[in-house]
């Protein structure tokens, strides 16, 4: 059986760009791509270094109750109001989170779990009591794919014709979590590996933790509106995962999400056109690569302890 | 931190650039492409391709995006498909949400692609709505009702025509053989169904695609999930249903060729009664397969009409004890 398409070049890396229709195409793709990648890096090496890495999972479950009550309220499955309910919801979630943890003794990988299925929990309920003959999932009215960010509506401002949508949505987002991130880099630095050392020293610790989850609602929301479940959920880890085998201090981690965002869109995109799969799937794939190569190749791997270990002589 | 700063400010800068570099594409495709190339049109599932298909010939490149046997409802775009929507000529699709995502990014009327929304045709009252009450959420699965179907196919050929002016004589043409063909093979089902004791008219499937089929050919229609198939089925759905096979005396339960028979399956096993061969609800089937329908023409399972030869057959050969 043939699984792996035959690689060709040709038609991996130049036919994507070869007429007018499909570069304007999938330049907003990458895009993307890149904006999901850098909002989602970003704010994701401050949640690793948290040890909730897992949230992007736990926001994709628990944003189902608010999709469906945002349809009981406005009685339609646009996108508006099932975007509105969902960040309501996310935003409940993952502030119950983050008050769980605060406020009681349970670790937070418990709280995660707990929050997130109760609320997923919850929404399977509501479909089931509401009627059980609604096409309501948040798979077909919500997530999106990066492939079809091109056909989002286009926004006109004044009677000119701005651009896409989802892409402004998203570049918001991404700068708008880029500039805090500077702004506030070292207050979030400190309460984020030492909870006890900022408090100390006079800083609002829960709020700014809460300020943090606030953001990550927003992003991972937005994002998957945009381009799905998976794409989020991998690029909340991969980026700050991967830099922190080469750097140990922050913001050579952050920086690192640039470049490592740019790596797996483009990674993703070509290896998609190449075994003709999800564009999503792909990006993912291209960061585990990624990321299984910085674990060989980082200084302090296990390779180079084998490679030295062989060429030590044994007496 | 001041190192920092331009570090990040860099890439942000480049991408609003991005930004402002892809929006200002002129948008000059529509005049040369008639003259130069075959015109090609997207077609989103199997029933509205296999109407495009056959209404165009070969003077179209007709690419559908769902092949036989795929559920629109989860349908993920391959990297393929997004180059096949950007370079179409038309984009026809089925709309009423059912390929979910796409459908509704396809209906808001993006200006780069021309696309024709089939259920548009069709009138508002001719629908079935899942809720009577309070919301106006129509069933999607209006393929199954030859009347609707015609409507669609009526519309269809007009946005065809309108588009490409050169093909229309053709167009109408095909358009009658297909209505012509679709007319015989569901006066021949109606004619089947009848076969079936009045009592026994009875169609239990996985999910709730039948209900168009069930009103125009009189059969009762239940089923144990809902309209979209990722939704599963609740605990009193089951009871009620086990209870109903049970007091109906229901011989036979029917299983979909694109959705989980699991649920089903063990109903059956409950209730004692067969399971019936899997019927094509959300997709057609593929060219190989091939039924015997009216007049002892054969017909495949990528059309309509296969379809309903193959479905309305599979329905009287399980009902008839």
């Amino acid at each position: 059986m043939n699984l792996i398409p035959k690689f060709d070049p040709v038609r991996v890396f130049l036919e994507p760009w070869s007429t007018p229709e499909l570069i304007s195409w999938n330049s907003q793709v990458i895009l993307m791509g890149l904006l999901v990648c850098w909002a989602s890096g970003m704010i994701g090496s401050f949640i690793v270094v948290r040890r909730m890495a897992l949230m992007g999972d736990a926001i994709s479950h628990g944003i189902l109750p608010g999709v469906i009550i945002a349809f009981l309220a406005f009685g339609s499955l646009d996108v508006g109001p099932m975007l509105l309910g969902a960040c309501l919801a996310g935003l409940a979630c993952s502030f119950s989170i983050e008050w769980l943890q605060q406020n009681s003794p349970i670790k937070k990988d418990a709280s995660m779990a707990i929050v997130f299925t109760s609320f997923f929990a919850l929404g399977v309920t509501l479909i089931n009591l509401q009627t059980g003959h609604l096409d309501l999932d948040t798979d077909c009215v919500l997530y999106g794919e990066i492939g079809l960010t091109p056909l989002a509506p286009n926004i006109t401002l004044a009677g000119n014709n701005v651009g896409n949508r989802s892409l402004w949505v998203m570049g918001l987002i991404c700068l708008i979590i880029v500039s805090l991130i500077c702004l506030f880099y070292r207050q979030i630095l400190v309460t984020s590996f030492d909870a006890t050392l900022a408090h100390s020293i006079g800083l609002p610790v829960k709020s700014i933790q809460q300020f943090l989850m606030l953001l990550l609602a927003l992003s991972t929301v937005a994002s998957l509106e945009s381009v799905g479940v998976i794409l989020v959920v991998a690029m909340l880890v991969f980026p700050s995962v991967t830099a922190s085998f080469f750097f140990s201090r922050l913001p050579s981690i952050l920086v690192c999400t640039f470049p490592l965002g740019i790596a797996y869109t483009f990674g993703g995109f070509h290896l998609a056109y190449w075994l003709d799969c999800s564009i999503a799937a792909a990006m993912a794939i291209t960061a585990t690569v990624c990321f299984i190569a910085a674990l060989g190749l980082c200084p302090n791997s296990f390779l180079w302890k084998i490679v030295a270990h062989k060429k030590s002589p044994h007496n | 931190m001041k190192r920092f700063l331009p570090i990040i400010f860099i890439p942000i800068s480049f991408c609003f650039f991005l930004f402002i570099g892809c929006e200002s594409k002129p948008a000059n495709e529509t005049g040369d492409l008639h003259a130069t190339q075959r015109i090609s049109i997207v077609t989103t599932t199997t029933q509205v391709n296999d109407i495009v298909r056959r209404l165009v010939g070969d003077s179209c490149v007709v690419t559908p995006l769902m092949g036989p046997g795929i559920d629109p409802h989860s349908y993920k775009p391959t990297a393929h498909d997004m180059t096949s929507i950007s370079t179409a000529d038309l984009v026809v699709f089925h709309g009423l949400k059912f390929e979910g995502k796409l459908a509704s990014l396809l209906s808001q009327g993006h200006s780069k692609v021309t696309s024709y929304d089939v259920s548009s045709a069709v009138p508002k009252d001719l629908l079935i709505y899942i809720n009577e009450t309070e919301t106006d959420l129509p069933d999607p699965h209006i393929w199954f009702s030859p009347k609707l179907w015609t409507i669609c196919i009526e519309g269809i050929s007009a946005f065809l025509s309108r588009e490409l002016p050169q093909l229309k004589g053709e167009i109408v043409d095909r358009k009658k053989l297909i209505l012509r063909g679709i007319e015989n093979v569901s006066n021949w089902a109606r004619s089947k169904i009848q076969s079936i004791p009045e009592d026994k008219r009875i169609l239990i499937t996985s999910h709730d695609a039948f209900r168009y089929l069930g009103e125009y050919f009189d059969l009762e229609v239940i089923a144990l999930q809902g309209i979209s198939t990722l939704q599963e089925a609740g605990l009193n759905d089951r009871t009620n249903l086990v209870d109903f096979i049970s007091k109906k005396k229901i011989n036979c339960l029917f299983i979909e060729s694109s959705v989980n028979p699991k649920g089903l399956q063990e109903i059956a096993k409950e209730t004692g009664a067969r399971i019936g061969k899997p019927l094509y609800s959300d997709a057609f089937g593929t060219r190989a397969d091939l039924s015997t329908g009216p007049n002892q023409n054969t017909y495949a399972h990528d059309t309509w009409e296969g379809m309903l030869v193959y479905n309305i057959e599979t329905i009287v050969n399980g009902l008839n004890p």
